[in-house]
């Protein structure tokens, strides 16, 4: 005998609400965590208390937070304002309960919770705690009803099972077949987020975007396994400095506007191709990441294969898989259209800075060794990379290179670009993700916002755009504080290489593991790769003959089942028998024994019959009599030959 | 207004097919429907579903397939719960006026454990029951009028496993239920009008003990088999009681003016001769019933005076 404990109702909605706490806690700022943490606090006691008027000290509560959570959104109407007014309200139900109604209003508002905050995130971490949300809240529902556990006998535990396994084909049924369709109803636009890359490049615009710990994409290559060589993404180009020394990006429209016909595109004709996939997580935005050289495998994603980046037609709402392969196609840039990359106006910076590019340049051989130079002299232990430079306002790039000489990534690059330019060297400034944390189980890169960066592009004379990134080169000890883990490990390949991993973070490598696979298997399965499952499945379904064999042989296994069973059980068809007599004399809807039958019939109908009526009464009335094989099927090829062909004899 | 007229006519419907189906509850005579949870938890549950293809979103969809499940087999399981049962009425002869108890016996047919079983003759009467093989209930009730009428049909509901879909059943009794005149006590000159003692032969006295013969005592006594035995003279004592006495309770006699009266003090007479284990009959108009003191006589006599 098995026996089920479930627990009692108010237990496991105790588990409920922490459950349901756990699906938005960790998606929350701390402040908003705070507000969860006092509230569901608040719902525990007033559920514990007794007293008057708890409906209204409930609303008052409700209304202040719901005042609380508006500001904490930013004062906007988004997703996950509405998504956080959701767990409110759970932790509001609970704290009003009194008897089993409400219990049921607080568990059918967890199961709205849980489906709801799914639409937001389905990571392997929240899947697994929706699971466990909906296991509860199906405990809870018993629970409420019953006072005492079903003892399952094992007799019927095979039964039960197998109602149970029914699940499985439905589940598959309708995972891989049902219709879906992609209707992105944009009531609320989400929460203003900090993924991406700034529009405008300035000093101190990624300050606020790189203390960000969230993951951006997912980047695996099978077929070009862990390289050297750090990994560039790009996602902007920043290729023309205003007034106000604001580093922008020139709109396409406007290029071919200008310099249509100073540039070619010309088709690569390199026979390998080189295939990459990459999993973009929700932003919000059409911006994709690209490696150079590589281009966009997709229909509803614009190459620039000037800028060597990509843009997608649809804002990017939800995780989604796309494929990058080698670029087909390469720019022919004209002289005419590389004075472009050089445009700087000259009265935005002092003399100081002319004068100090002028010398450098005249002490260089080439325009190369004048770049290299620029490089040395930041290389020279003047320089401090730090995340916390003073901030200035006048966005003044000379400041930073003669006084206070302590930035980041765009100071270097920006001022990079503007020592370039000052000596009519084509060059543009790049912006993406360098790096990315390396997934040893899974073989894939994990870039999170921290890992945004800038460098620039220099247009040689090899007719290639070549990457020089000038924060690489500022010596470890200037290096103050940093947030993009691979800068550091770019720099001193060999330094840490012998210390162990811990516990913890190889738990956390097992865990992006699974959530990657998680995504890239289940999540990723679309209306599209439904398309294609189908469009493969119907085609090959002919090829497939062990699927009909398998079909007809459990058929015919289940016949020979039956028809074994029938003759175990000695199953005579009196029914069709029956039912031939009253249909002959149309006496269906009569309730008569088989006496009474009997007595209606001819004479020779009698005769001939009498044998059937004979086992009838022996087999229905003596527990004594055993029906012989032979008899069985000498008496049921009665039946049917009466039956089906009227014969009598 | 809408619910109230949806029970009638759901209990019409159900009177009718559990009509063809007497003492039990089967397939036939069992429905399944979800409540206003079972309701609201199927509407969000489709709501979720939809809501999983539109956005595309793969565990919603699993989860809202699994709720589905769980909601069709709690159909399933709620209706194994309550299907293949058999109730039997135990209490079929009560008196009117007076609070009684109707036993039922309720049988498992198959050796299925059921729980959770509201099981209500009324609507305020409302039992809850496990069961695992058959179990005993009882109902309070009073019946104002004399006469036979139909067991009161018992109504089962459960709402097993989750409380969201509710299966029930009405069960319709074979049997009928008697229901005497309340008994109540006749004068007691009544009483010794009626008392008719019949000087009954020696042969009638019962046979009591056997005790040592002392001298002159009649030899038609003697046991000779004992004394064949233990070569000593032993007699045999016979006694006589009152069972000895036949009664005659005529109806007519108690009282000519009120049947109902009349009615009543016979029940009463019926029960207290049947208690003092005296012999007794009963007359009405044309019939006589026989002497005896059974507990069928008894009941049989009851019924009559039910059906009178």
């Amino acid at each position: 005998m098995f026996k089920f404990d479930l627990l009692n109702y108010k237990t496991s909605s105790y588990i409920l609400l922490f459950l349901s706490l756990l699906t938005i806690l960790f998606d929350v700022t701390y402040l908003n965590q705070l507000l969860f943490v006092a509230v569901l606090i608040f719902s525990i006691l007033q559920n514990i208390m007794q007293y008057r008027f708890k409906t209204v000290v409930s609303s008052i509560v409700a209304l202040i937070v719901i005042y609380l959570q508006f500001k904490l959104s930013e004062n906007t109407f988004s997703k996950e304002f509405f998504l956080n007014l959701i767990l409110i309200l759970v932790f509001i139900k609970f704290s009003e309960i009194k008897n089993k109604k409400d219990h049921y209003f607080f568990n059918f508002t967890v199961i709205f919770l849980t489906i709801s905050s799914l639409i937001y995130g389905q990571d392997f971490l929240s899947s697994i705690n929706s699971f466990l949300l909906m296991l509860v809240s199906i405990i809870h529902l018993y629970s409420l009803n019953q006072k005492k556990i079903l003892n399952i006998n094992t007799k019927y535990l095979f039964k039960y099972l197998s109602i149970s396994l029914l699940i499985l084909p439905i589940m598959t049924l309708v995972y891989f077949i049902f219709p879906r369709y992609e209707i992105n109803i944009k009531i609320f636009d989400t929460q203003k987020n900090t993924l991406g890359i700034p529009e405008t490049l300035k000093l101190g615009s990624f300050t606020d975007i790189s203390d960000n710990n969230q993951t951006v994409f997912i980047y695996n290559n099978d077929q070009n396994q862990t390289s050297n060589n750090p990994l560039y993404f790009r996602v902007k180009i920043f290729d023309l400095i205003n007034d106000a020394k604001f580093w922008i990006t020139t709109p396409n429209n406007n290029i071919v506007k200008h310099f249509g016909k100073t540039h070619k595109i010309k088709k690569n004709d390199s026979p390998f191709i080189e295939e990459a996939k990459i999993l973009i997580y929700p932003n919000d935005k059409t911006w994709l990441p690209v490696l150079k050289s590589f281009d966009y495998d997709n229909r509803l994603v614009n190459n620039d294969f000037l800028n060597g980046t990509a843009i997608s037609v649809k804002k990017i709402s939800k995780k989604k898989k796309y494929l990058i392969q080698s670029s087909k196609y390469s720019i022919d840039y004209n002289k005419e259209f590389l004075k472009f990359y050089h445009r700087l106006p000259s009265s935005l910076f002092s003399q100081k800075l002319i004068n100090w590019s002028n010398e450098l340049r005249n002490t260089s051989s080439s325009d190369i060794d004048y770049l290299n130079n620029i490089m040395k002299h930041f290389a020279n232990g003047e320089y401090y990379y730090t995340l916390s430079p003073t901030v200035d306002k006048t966005n003044d790039y000379e400041k930073f290179f003669f006084k206070t000489k302590r930035g980041y990534c765009e100071y270097y690059a920006g001022m990079f670009a503007i020592l370039a330019r000052l000596q009519n060297i084509p060059t543009r400034i790049v912006a993406g993700y360098l790096g990315g944390e390396y997934n040893d189980r899974g073989n894939f890169y994990t870039f999170k916002q921290s890992d945004a960066h800038s460098w620039v592009e220099v247009y040689t004379d090899d007719k290639k755009w070549v990457r020089y990134d000038p924060t690489l080169v500022i010596p470890n000890k200037n290096i103050l504080s940093f947030n993009n883990s691979s800068l550091q490990s770019i720099q001193s390949t060999q330094m840490d290489n012998d210390q162990e991993i811990n516990k913890l973070s190889m738990l956390k490598l097992y865990y992006d593991y699974f959530d990657y696979t998680w995504t890239n298997k289940f999540l990723d399965y679309d209306t599209k790769s439904r398309d294609n499952f189908l469009k493969t499945k119907i085609k090959n379904f002919e090829l497939q003959k062990e699927v009909y064999i398998i079909i007809i042989s459990f058929l015919l296994l289940l016949l020979l089942y039956k028809f074994l069973m029938l003759i175990f059980q000695r199953k005579l068809f009196f029914n069709l028998f029956f039912n031939k007599i009253k249909y002959q004399y149309n006496i269906i809807n009569k309730p008569l024994t088989h006496q009474e039958l009997s007595k209606i019939l001819s004479k020779k109908e009698k005769n001939s019959l009498s044998e059937i009526f004979k086992v009838y009464e022996k087999s229905t009335f003596s527990k004594k009599y055993t029906l012989k094989l032979s008899e069985f099927f000498y008496i049921n090829y009665k039946i049917i030959k009466y039956h089906y062909f009227n014969r009598l004899n | 207004m809408i619910s109230k007229n949806w029970e009638k006519f759901v209990t019409k419907y159900l009177i009718k097919r559990s009509n063809l189906h007497k003492n039990k509850l089967n397939k036939k005579n069992l429905y399944i429907f979800p409540n206003s949870n079972g309701f609201k938890l199927g509407a969000f549950i489709f709501f979720s579903f939809t809501a999983s293809i539109f956005y595309q979103n793969n565990v919603g969809l699993l989860i809202s397939i699994i709720l589905f499940f769980v909601y069709f087999l709690s159909i399933i399981i709620s209706y194994q719960n309550l299907n293949n049962i058999k109730i039997d009425p135990l209490t079929t002869l009560v008196p009117q006026n007076k609070n009684v108890y109707l036993d039922y016996l309720i049988h498992s047919l198959n050796d299925r454990e059921r729980l959770n079983l509201n099981i209500s003759n009324n609507e305020s009467n409302i039992k809850n029951v496990d069961l695992t093989n058959q179990k005993k209930i009882a109902f309070k009730n009073t019946f104002l009028k004399r006469g036979v009428y139909e067991i009161p049909t018992l109504k089962l509901e459960s709402f097993f496993p989750f409380g969201i879909i509710k299966t029930f059943g009405l069960v319709i009794f074979d049997q009928k239920l008697h229901i005497y005149p309340e008994p109540i006590k006749p004068p007691q000159e009544l009483i010794k009008n009626l008392m008719i003692v019949n000087n009954l032969d020696e042969n009638d006295y019962e046979f009591d003990r056997i005790e040592e013969a002392s001298p002159g005592e009649s030899l038609s006594r003697i046991s000779w088999r004992h004394y064949s035995i233990k070569n000593k003279l032993f007699s045999k004592k016979f006694i006589s009681t009152e069972n000895n006495k036949e009664i005659l309770i005529d109806i007519d006699l108690l009282n000519k003016k009120n049947l109902e009266k009349a009615l009543s003090n016979a029940v009463y007479l019926i029960e207290y001769y049947y208690n003092k284990k005296i012999n007794f009959a009963l007359k009405y108009k044309e019939f006589t019933s026989k002497y005896s003191n059974s507990l069928t006589h008894k009941n049989d006599l009851l019924k009559f005076t039910a059906n009178v």
